[in-house]
Parts: structure tokens; C-alpha cells; sequence
């Protein structure tokens, strides 16, 4: 698929057709739903194919009876930090952690970038790379100015040599 | 971060001298960063980038430098424990490239962007003019705002500054003419000519409609957990109305422009046979409309490894329990 022009692309791949058995639109049995998509996964992030088709078997049998309204969101959540759901799918819970990973957008890097532009200005171009990596770093990352202590920074600084304060 | 164009000082060897933006140089870039943390490169599951061609080219793009070297370093491991990492089109750009395309595909709607930038810089480059506007806001009692600038760069921009137009649009017009009237500014002049036009208001409702609706689902994009089964279809149903909210009272919102007197020409071609607002529709309103979609569906449509992936984790997508019965 051309990233620049998908309409031109026509060709049907035919992973694609598979997935209209997970939208349910055709009828497919609890046994076989989802284990095409399962095996092509596994294939792709070098998992176990059959260890994981097995534990994909009760792992469907279990959502589908008791948490068939849990959301994506909490499902990964769950495979991903709860202990027992970890040691009883360790596959499936590999595939979260994989879903919880993959970045599905740039705009963080985006937002860093546009940062920037405000730190690195005219007046201060020849701004030295590690001072401004770490100027953004702390302007997008660090806690808000109303926590910061000045009162101890002034302290630390005062702590570091001997200094002579001129007072007029 | 990469600084590509000063040369490293002395104590500083471990960082690169001047090197261009290729490629190469972005794919080295990672694979050292990967190397020297010691991390796993059977680990690496996706790489996110802009879209950039730089990035995403099939033959010598950095994501298939960097794939390169992932396989390179597995090639130890065990056929079926090999990882391949996916390479993924940020969402929030491709949704916006989706968008400023559709605009781009339909000639009116190009033209109406260029118009709209070329009224903001208008006021934006006087403020003599931008003190004519706020004069006449006070005069007729309209809301006390200036035009908003579009920007490429700024994605939802656009739409803030078609609502602003919107808002305060019997103004921009009444001293557009005042303009070309008493100083003969030409632009100002060409200006009031374009915006009196049916289509140019027409247009602008229509944007004003379907805009938001792009903005959500940007922001939604952009947020730290994406869903993308749950609100395409619902948001793309909104799109789907072909009449928004706005432009089915383009009657009344043109009536209450002739109040300042502010005229509308209903302009049609010699010998065409719709009228005004048919040709708004047929030329403008569905043309964009199906674009869009299209564009958003097409960039958007169900791939082989992202799609699955979050598909088998949802439980929504398990059969119903009816199917179970069945087979039974």
C-alpha cells in the first residue's frame, strides 16, 4: 500500500478478508474465531504459534462467559499488571504488553519538537545540544514550576564553594 | 536530539560530526542507541513515524534500514522466534493528511483555504485595517474577535479559523467594502468580491460542519490509549450527514447578513440549468464529502498485524454467545 496514495491502491490482500469473521459478520464458532489473526501475530513477534492457539482457546472461553463488556483498555491493563492473569495466560499477556507498546501516533514527539522552537529561539541559537536536551527534557517531563524548591536549590547552591556575596 | 549541523566539540566524541538526514544516517542513529543501551532488538515490535518518505520508503527507508538490522541481529535465533517490528503511520497525521487531501482534491475548496489565509493576512498585516474591523464590530454589535490564522502546520487551525470567519463574518465583509470603497484597495476589492459569492458562504458552513468532527477525532488520535473499532463508525456517520447542522440554515444565515447590507450574489455559469445552491452541491459539498471519507477509509482500512492485534484482545469481537449454542 502506497502511504502517499492508498486510493490508488486496488489489490485485496487477502489477510485483510479474513478479519470480517473477527467483526462478526459471518458466523464463526467460539473454537475457531480470531486463530488466523492469532497465528499471523505470532508469526509477525516471533511468539510460539501453538502454545499461544491453545491458550487463546481458554482465553476466549473465560471472556466470553464472564467479562464480555471489559474494554480494551482494562483487558491489556489486566494481562499486563495482574499476577495470576500473567502466570494463567503468559502469552496472551505478551500480546498486551505488545499492543500497550506499539505507538499508534507521533504527536508526543510532535509536541517535543514544537517545544523546541520556545527553548532553542534566535537569541539562544548557539545553545550547547546536551543543555538543550536537557532544558526540554525538563519541560516536558518535570513537575510543574510551583513545585520546584527554590528555597533548597538556593541552599545547594550556596553549599557548593565559598562564595562572596557583595552586598552594597 | 540530533544536531545535525554543529560539529561536535572535543570532549564529545560520541556523538556524530555533520551528517545530512538521510536514512542511513537516521537508521544508524537508532540501531547505535539500541546497541549501546544494550537493549534487545527481538524486542523492537513497532516503529512509529510522520510518514515521511525518508522514513517509510519501501527500497531505503530508515524503518526498513532499522528492520534490517533487527534481522541481522536474530539471525542466531530460531525461525519461528524471530521478531519483526511494524512499521506504523502515526495516526494524527495520516487522519490530517486525509483531510487536507480531500480539500486539495476538490478545486473550490483549495481556492476557499487560500482565501480564508489570504484574509487573515489581510488584517493580520495592518492594523489600520484590523482597527477598521474592530470599528465596524462596534457599530453593528458583533462579537469584539479578529480572524484566526490557518496554518498547514497547525492541524486543527483550519477549522478554528472557519468558525471565526463564521462568527464574524458581517463585519469582515462590511469593512472589506468600506476598504475598497474609500482607500480603492484592490484586494480589499477582490476580497469582498469572493466572499459575497453563494459558494464562498456555503462553503464555510460546510466546513463549519464537518471540521469538528476531524478536530475530535485528532484529539482522540493524539490521546495516550487510541480504540479505533469503537469510534470510527460513529464518527464517520456524523460525516456522513449530508446536510450538517450549519449548512441547512445557510437560508436564514444569509438573511440575516442583507441586515448590515451585506448582499449574497447567487452566481450560476451562463446556461446551467441548477441553481446556486445545487451547484454548490454537486461541485463542492459531495465531491468533498466522499473524498474524505474515502480518504480517511482507505487510510485507515484494516492491516494484517495492528488491526488483529487489537481485535483478538477486545472482547466485543468475540462471537455472540447465540453462535456458541449452536455449535454446541
Amino acid at each position: 500500500m502506497n502511504p502517499r496514495n492508498p486510493c490508488d491502491d486496488e489489490s485485496d490482500d487477502p489477510a485483510t478478508t479474513d478479519h470480517a469473521n473477527i467483526q462478526g459478520t459471518t458466523v464463526t464458532s467460539l473454537q475457531e474465531h480470531g486463530n488466523e489473526s492469532i497465528k499471523t501475530i505470532c508469526a509477525r513477534f516471533g511468539i510460539e504459534i501453538e502454545p499461544t492457539v491453545e491458550e487463546w482457546g481458554d482465553f476466549k472461553q473465560f471472556f466470553s462467559d464472564h467479562q464480555r463488556n471489559l474494554p480494551l483498555r482494562e483487558v491489556t491493563h489486566l494481562l499486563c499488571s495482574n499476577e495470576t492473569q500473567r502466570r494463567l495466560y503468559p502469552r496472551m499477556s505478551k500480546l498486551a504488553q505488545i499492543c500497550c507498546v506499539i505507538p499508534l501516533h507521533t504527536a508526543d514527539c510532535e509536541r517535543d519538537f514544537s517545544q523546541l522552537n520556545f527553548v532553542k529561539t534566535p537569541l539562544r541559537n548557539r545553545m550547547n545540544e546536551r543543555t538543550l536536551d536537557s532544558i526540554i527534557r525538563i519541560v516536558v517531563e518535570g513537575p510543574p514550576i510551583k513545585e520546584f524548591p527554590f528555597i533548597e536549590a538556593v541552599r545547594l547552591w550556596a553549599q557548593r564553594k565559598k562564595r562572596r556575596l557583595k552586598t552594597v | 536530539m540530533l544536531d545535525a549541523l554543529k560539529p561536535a566539540a572535543e570532549e564529545d566524541r560520541t556523538h556524530n560530526q555533520i551528517i545530512s538526514l538521510n536514512a542511513t544516517n537516521i537508521a544508524n542513529q537508532v540501531k547505535d542507541f539500541v546497541l549501546s543501551k544494550q537493549l534487545m532488538f527481538s524486542k523492537l515490535v513497532g516503529i512509529g513515524t510522520d510518514g515521511a518518505p525518508v522514513m517509510t520508503g519501501k527500497h531505503n527507508g530508515a524503518v526498513k534500514q532499522i528492520i534490517d538490522f533487527q534481522k541481522e541481529a536474530q539471525t542466531n535465533s530460531d525461525p519461528g522466534r524471530k521478531c519483526e517490528a511494524v512499521g506504523v503511520h502515526c495516526a494524527a497525521h495520516r487522519l490530517s493528511l486525509a483531510a487536507s487531501q480531500a480539500g486539495d482534491g476538490v478545486p473550490y475548496v483549495k481556492k476557499f483555504k487560500d482565501h480564508l489565509r489570504k484574509l487573515y493576512d489581510f488584517f493580520d498585516n495592518s492594523s489600520v485595517r484590523t482597527a477598521g474591523l474592530r470599528a465596524v464590530q462596534e457599530l453593528l454589535d458583533n462579537p469584539k474577535l479578529k480572524l484566526l490564522q490557518p496554518s498547514s502546520t497547525r492541524w486543527l487551525s483550519v477549522g478554528n479559523a472557519v468558525k471565526r470567519l463564521k462568527e464574524i463574518f458581517a463585519s469582515v465583509v462590511v469593512i472589506l467594502e468600506r476598504e475598497a470603497e474609500e482607500r480603492d484597495d484592490v484586494i480589499a476589492a477582490g476580497l469582498h468580491h469572493v466572499t459575497t459569492e453563494y459558494k464562498f458562504v456555503a462553503t464555510m458552513l460546510l466546513l463549519c460542519d464537518v471540521l469538528p468532527t476531524v478536530k475530535r477525532l485528532s484529539l482522540l488520535f493524539q490521546a495516550q490509549w487510541i480504540d479505533f473499532s469503537s469510534l470510527s463508525k460513529y464518527i464517520l456517520d456524523d460525516m456522513n450527514t449530508v446536510d450538517g447542522a450549519y449548512l441547512k440554515t445557510i437560508g436564514e444565515y444569509v438573511h440575516q447578513l442583507s441586515q448590515p447590507g451585506v448582499e449574497i450574489r447567487k452566481v450560476v455559469k451562463r446556461g446551467d440549468t441548477l441553481d446556486h445552491h445545487e451547484v454548490f452541491k454537486t461541485s463542492v459539498q459531495l465531491p468533498f464529502l466522499t473524498q474524505l471519507i474515502t480518504n480517511i477509509n482507505s487510510r485507515f482500512k484494516d492491516d494484517d498485524v495492528i488491526f488483529p492485534l487489537l481485535s483478538v484482545l477486545d472482547p466485543k469481537n468475540l462471537p455472540n454467545a447465540e453462535n456458541l449454542q449452536d455449535h454446541l
